[in-house]
């Protein structure tokens, strides 16, 4: 530098040459500062062990024996095992159970399945309508067990004999215990858009069923549909423990009813149960789904419209399924048309106002495995355990008189837990590593995000100094008088809880912290001589301030950045605890624990283990972070 | 230095072969490397020397202030005979405030910032003097005794107001007054030394010749031995009976101030002096000593000022010189001058 | 400037702040949620649009937005804050009567405990840099910062049901509870004798014992233990680190040189000299701290089921209550503003070098 200002005669002073000086001066900084790290155990073992759990995240699909969402389909939730060697469950291939039922080929089979007898193994109640004769029946289907892979049924014509109401050609028929006399009653559905119900008033193996009468809402109207009304009863308020009306655990009513020719759409009725358990009472209707919009409501309760692709709706009826397909313990829905084709739906909210939006089967939190369902018009399918075994199986009825099966059974996996598994089956090393790469992404994503929208906007404020500083100050005095977490909070539930949706609330929240730091060092640096020079030689505002002042104020917000991380991973975690981040079925420690907090008193595994993760990477982190800045702050540096 | 303790004079603090190393990141940093002095009782000594030569270190060793990350790693230091270095913990914080005081270079950062001043300078009262026990389990009479005795020594440096100072905090004092409650604090308990650690460098002209006439009334006044740590030649000239010059750590010269001044026999004192500017003699050109101040993480073999000396021989970089007594009262600590000075003692 | 002036000055910027704050809340519910579905709640469906166009016109949604704005500023200042559909359509100013001393009694009480263990360990560590014992507070220290909150209370209910299932045949007479403030079927809150059916304190602890009700103070003082010891902990962590920071930093001074050339003995040197030194940031981070955990300590409430305002919080904004957020907001900012003017009151007692200019 000297010989190069020789030549003036005295020494220039170095500063006005800073940027490319100081640079240099710190790129020697920066190598003796790691030469110091080198030297701090602290520092060494918080390194290695972010790089062990770096390494955890990069190989997970080696590791981790299981994939990120790979979960057993079990129907009711397990509790979760330690050594348990898990089991998968796998389907059959199809196969014929025609001589069985030998049903008529003619007969078009509308069927529901429920334990009639009480033995734990569930009927069939087939429900007919013959397309030569005007004669519909009502036929029962007695479980006799399964043996060898294959089950047995004997059609009992003894146990229900209650004649087809008049003017019923065709029937669809639903069961369940309606008035608390630990028996099932029967509905059916007619085609002339009446339902008519017959209780069973004796036992179980010896019943004595009244005679079909019409069956009348709770404020005495009749039910009356158009054309055929396709029943089903199922306990849809159950499980919320946290409704409003406490839940009812009562069975409600769901009907759907052929195309309307007038409108083009199908409808679906809900009627809540509004009786008790000996006597039930279903309400007018509550919800009306499919076709015809809410007749009035403020705009943002739409979603329970729900569009049907127009080339799945043809003509004739529908008929709905209700399942648990994935894990949320919402329930799912199947349509059925007529014309053979079927559609998904889950429940997106809470049970006692559900909106169903097509499921994504790849995105559904269980690996959804279903075989798939010939197209055939007027096909019909039950999918209940009837083999008593806790897995599904599928039995089809086709409008030829055919009936196949295709059951699920258990094949042992074999493949090693080493910290146990999860609630839903899930291995949580597996998932542990999977959610590893979840948690460090998140953390640089919102860290390195928040940096620079705050190095620029506070290097903005800092170096035109004047209204722009004030606004900017006011401004992160707004963001510094909320409490992180709440405003982080508040804003993922605005957006919608889910990852990405927490990374941009944490961002908005992250950023005013980098501007303030960035503030101070470009308003200390810009009075420095080498801006001064700068400017005297007529260069831009916006490069002094990008080329000049922010690589040199650029070391404190690395210090800060370093040590945000493990508080970031920790906010992140917590947000996600508590519901507003990571979503059922994502692989994210916080989001582990929360599931794992429904049985985390008989399992503690399902806690401990996300929990020490978190731990580990944040205590990491910290020891990274503390360790830069002992070595970068020269207030501390001896 | 065995010469100068046959001396007529009573030595109150004599330093033998004082080596203090500083444990940095980047290195040991050798910053004494065997200081040789020995201080007359009654007299005021300067310590001069280039920023970062160990004058500091120097006195702060004699104290045993020496703080992480340096040590004194060798040498003695014999006050009243006994060995400084070797005392406990407890005898040499008796010896600190009560014997041996310092007056330091800042006063905005060696005052405590949230204690009032008049409770400062009563604690050395507190530790240092005996106090009879009816006053001392009295707390009433106890802190009228310590007011009384701070006021009386706020009088004595000539600070203003002293009975409205006691409950002042310093931030709401000036640099002077400030400096002089230092200076208050350091002879609070009537010491034998008082060591003034570049106690003026921080202050304004005018008030840094108050607080050296007031120092050196107070020297005269009680008799005290003053050493005098400053890179101001001037102050040195006006202030002090003998000079040792310092650099990079080692003594280059010792003498009575008059004979260094118009006769200085180091080549180092002698660039000193030169660089001095004079009023009644305008140069163009000040003269300068050129090279760098060494560093004292790798200094220079032999004598640390060899590269930098117009005088320089092979040996001056094979072999450390000794200090040697040159003249009567006069030490020097190099080759060349030795051998040419040789015999006339 | 007296202290008295700095302080009305102080309150008096509190305004502008508060305004901004309310132009936040009110964009907020503007943009996020229905007022109209969050004011009849459940009832959404079953109302006729005649009673919801009503409503509209009575709410003021159908004004310009300006007006809109000041229809909702004068009924926050009127005290008519809303009714939230999360807590039984109570009106918002009443839970946050109720539910503030809750938060409030655990904020305060984790604080005592983490100033209490926090500033002696960040000064033992501080004066014996390097040592065991510093290494074994920075680690202690260090783990709390990184202790997932959640996960410790967690952790911290495991053991006591453990411990309860543990001591059930040694057939103590309470099981140690890890859930709500008191045993809610076996006590009451109480009212005080002084303040009669006007309200306690608030503070239970203190409440059951002005009333004399022994049994009842003991069966809060277990609910309490756990919540307030796991938020303590990650709180002593923060101050302890923050103790250490400052005394190091002060050690470091030359003022402390200075009182060792006095000769003062080491142990003064630290207690008189030092720490009146460094307990001044200590004493912004406690009292922000404290500021934070008024408001709701979240995760902590949550799992606890402390009915406090943290809990309130997530339950009111997982379900977008706009008139819980925004009394919850509103209340929030002003105990943060408030908090810290106290802090720098504290200041000025603490630091003689502060003036209030």
């Amino acid at each position: 530098m000297v010989s190069d200002t020789e030549y003036l005669g005295e020494e220039i002073h170095e500063d006005v040459f800073s940027f490319r000086v100081s640079l240099k001066a710190r790129w020697k900084e920066i190598r003796y500062a790691i030469s110091l790290l080198r030297k701090s155990p602290l520092f060494i073992i918080g390194f290695i062990v972010i790089v062990f759990l770096l390494a955890l995240a990069i190989f997970a699909p080696i590791i981790a024996s299981y994939g990120p969402r790979e979960f057993d389909i079990r129907i009711m939730n397990e509790p979760p095992f330690t050594t348990d060697e898990r089991t998968t469950l796998k389907w059959t291939g199809y196969s014929s159970l025609s001589g069985d039922f030998d049903l008529d080929p003619d007969l078009k089979a509308r069927t529901w399945v429920a334990d009639f007898t009480n033995n734990s193994l569930d009927d069939f109640m087939v429900g007919t309508a013959s397309t030569d004769t005007s004669e519909a029946s009502l036929l029962f289907f007695e479980n006799r067990g399964a043996t060898e892979e294959k089950l047995n049924w004997e059609l009992r014509d003894d146990y229900f004999d209650m004649p087809i109401p008049e003017g019923v050609t065709r029937v669809v028929p639903t069961a369940g215990d309606l008035d608390g006399d630990n028996d099932t009653d029967v509905i059916i559905g007619g085609d002339d858009g009446h339902l008519y119900v017959s209780l069973n008033k004796g036992t179980p193996a010896t019943p004595a069923w009244t005679a079909f009468s019409i069956l009348n809402n709770s404020a005495g109207q009749m039910f009356n549909f158009t054309g055929q009304a396709s029943p089903s009863l199922i306990d849809f308020d159950s499980g919320e423990e946290k409704t409003y009306d406490n839940g009812s655990h009562l069975l409600d009513l769901i009907v759907t009813s052929d195309i309307d020719a007038n409108t083009g759409r199908y409808q679906i009725y809900t009627y809540m149960n509004r009786g008790n358990r000996t006597h039930y009472s279903f309400g007018v209707l509550t919800y009306n789904w499919a076709g015809k919009p809410v007749p009035y409501g403020p705009k943002n309760v739409t979603g329970k419209i729900l569009e049907i692709n127009p080339t799945t709706a043809t003509t004739g009826s529908l008929r709905i399924y209700f399942a648990f397909i994935n894990n949320d313990q919402r329930p799912d829905m199947i349509l059925m048309f007529d014309s053979g084709k079927y559609e998904y739906y889950t429940a997106s909210s809470v049970v006692k106002d559900p909106q169903f939006l097509p499921l994504d089967k790849s995105e559904a939190s269980v690996l959804f495995e279903f075989p798939a369902l010939p197209e055939e018009p007027f096909l019909d399918f039950r999918w209940t355990d009837f083999t008593g075994d806790n897995a599904s199986d599928l039995i089809i009825f086709a409008n030829n008189g055919s009936v196949i099966y295709n059951f699920q059974y258990y094949e042992v996996d074999g493949r090693f837990h080493l910290l146990g598994t999860d609630e839903q089956g899930g291995d949580i090393w597996s998932r542990i590593c999977w959610a590893l790469r979840t948690d460090f992404f998140l953390a640089v994503w919102i860290v390195s995000v928040a940096a620079v929208v705050g190095t620029i906007i506070g290097g903005l404020a800092g170096y035109f100094g004047g209204w722009v500083d004030n606004l900017m100050m006011r401004i992160t005095d707004i963001f510094f008088a909320f409490p992180g977490l709440i405003l982080a909070m508040s804003i993922a539930a605005a957006l919608g809880p889910n990852l990405f949706n927490l990374s941009i609330a944490m961002i908005i929240v992250w950023w005013s912290g980098y501007a303030r730091i960035a503030r101070g060092q470009v308003i200390s640096e810009k009075n420095r001589l080498y801006v001064e020079a700068a400017r005297s030689i007529g260069m831009g505002d916006m490069r002094i301030l990008f080329r000049h002042i922010l690589p040199n104020s650029i070391y404190p917000l690395l210090v800060a950045a370093t040590l945000d991380l493990g508080g970031v991973v920790l906010t992140a975690a917590g947000l996600s605890f508590i519901g507003f981040g990571a979503q059922p079925g994502d692989a994210e420690l916080g989001i582990m624990i929360s599931s794992g907090r429904q049985y985390f008193l008989s399992a503690p595994w399902l806690v401990f283990f996300p929990g020490i993760f978190i731990f580990l990477i944040v205590l990491a982190f910290n020891l990274v972070g503390d360790g830069v800045r002992d070595v970068m702050d020269p207030k501390l540096r001896r | 230095m065995t010469e100068a303790t046959a001396n007529t004079q009573d030595v109150i603090l004599d330093i033998k072969n004082l080596k203090v190393n500083f444990y940095t990141y980047e290195g040991v940093v050798k910053a004494l490397d065997g200081i040789d002095l020995s201080i007359y009782k009654g007299e005021s000594f300067g310590l001069v020397g280039e920023t970062g030569c160990g004058k500091s270190v120097t006195v702060r060793s004699v104290m045993r202030l020496i703080e992480e990350p340096g040590k004194i790693v060798e040498g003695e230091i014999f006050y009243k005979g006994n060995d400084v270095l070797k005392l406990k913990e407890k005898e040499i914080r008796k010896l600190r405030g009560a014997k041996m005081t310092m007056i330091f270079q800042d006063p905005m950062t060696f005052l405590n910032p949230v204690i009032q001043i008049g409770e400062q300078v009563s604690e050395m009262f507190l530790i240092h003097q005996k106090i009879q026990k009816d006053i001392l389990d009295n707390k009433k009479k106890l802190s009228k005794y310590l007011k009384e005795k701070v006021v009386e020594i706020f009088d004595l440096v000539k600070l203003p107001d002293a009975a409205e100072l006691f409950k002042r905090y310093p931030h709401e004092l000036s640099g002077g007054m400030r400096q002089r409650v230092l200076i208050a604090m350091s002879i609070a308990a009537d010491p034998d030394i008082i060591i003034a650690d570049e106690a003026t460098t921080a202050l304004d002209v005018t008030i840094q010749a108050q607080i050296l006439n007031l120092l050196n009334k107070l020297k005269k006044d009680l008799g005290r031995t003053l050493i005098f740590v400053t890179h101001n030649l001037g102050i040195v000239a006006e202030m002090c009976d003998r000079v040792a010059v310092l650099y990079g750590g080692q003594i280059a010269e010792v003498a009575e101030t008059k004979a260094l001044f118009v006769d200085p026999i180091h080549p180092y004192t002698q660039g000193l002096l030169r660089s001095i500017p004079l009023l009644h003699k305008p140069k163009d050109l000040l003269d300068s000593i050129d090279g760098v101040v060494p560093n004292l993480v790798n200094p220079p073999s032999g004598c640390r000022f060899h590269p930098r000396c117009p005088l320089k021989e092979d040996i001056c970089a094979q072999e450390r010189p000794k200090l040697v007594k040159v003249l009567p009262e006069h030490w020097v600590h190099c080759h060349v001058k030795q051998r040419e000075y040789e015999g006339k003692v | 400037m007296k202290l008295r002036e700095y302080i009305f000055k102080r309150l008096i910027l509190l305004i502008p702040v508060l305004f901004g704050v309310s132009i936040v809340t009110f964009i907020l519910s503007d943009s996020v949620g229905d007022p109209v579905a969050a004011y009849i709640g459940t009832a959404l469906d079953k109302t006729p649009p005649e009673r919801i166009e009503q409503l509209r016109v009575q709410l003021g949604l159908d004004k310009p937005i300006l007006d809109r704005f000041w229809i909702y500023l004068t009924r926050l200042l009127q005290g008519d804050w809303g009714r939230s559909p999360t807590l039984q359509n109570q009106p918002v100013l009443e839970i946050i009567a109720d539910r503030f001393p809750a938060s409030a009694e655990l904020a305060v009480y984790s604080m005592i405990l983490a100033i209490a263990i926090g500033v002696p360990l960040g000064i033992i560590s501080a004066i014996k840099k390097d040592k065991m014992a510093d290494q074994v507070s920075r680690i202690t220290a260090l783990s709390g910062v990184s202790m997932p909150i959640f996960w410790l209370g967690l952790m911290v209910q495991i053991i006591l049901f453990n411990f309860n299932v543990f001591m059930d045949g040694a057939n103590l007479p309470f099981n140690i509870p890890y859930h709500e403030r008191l045993t809610l079927n076996k006590y009451v809150v109480p009212r005080t004798i002084l303040f009669g059916n006007f309200g306690a304190t608030g503070f239970l602890l203190i409440d059951s014992l002005l009333n004399f009700d022994i049994p009842l103070f003991f069966d809060v003082f277990l609910h309490i233990f756990a919540p307030s010891f796991c938020l303590s902990w990650v709180q002593m962590a923060i101050i302890t680190r923050m103790t250490r920071m400052a005394m190091l930093e002060t050690m470091k001074k030359d003022f402390i040189l200075l009182a060792r050339s006095k000769g003062l003995t080491e142990r003064v040197i630290i207690y008189r000299h030092a720490l009146r030194n460094a307990i001044i940031p200590t004493l912004t981070v406690a009292g922000l701290a404290l500021a934070g955990l008024m408001t709701g300590a979240v995760l902590t409430e949550t799992v606890f089921d402390w009915p406090g305002l943290g809990w309130w919080a997530v339950e009111s904004v997982s379900v977008l209550d706009t008139a819980a957020i925004q009394g919850f907001v509103i209340i929030t900012a002003l105990i943060y503003v408030l908090s810290n003017l106290a802090v720098d009151i504290l200041y000025a007692v603490v630091d003689p070098r502060i003036r209030f200019d």
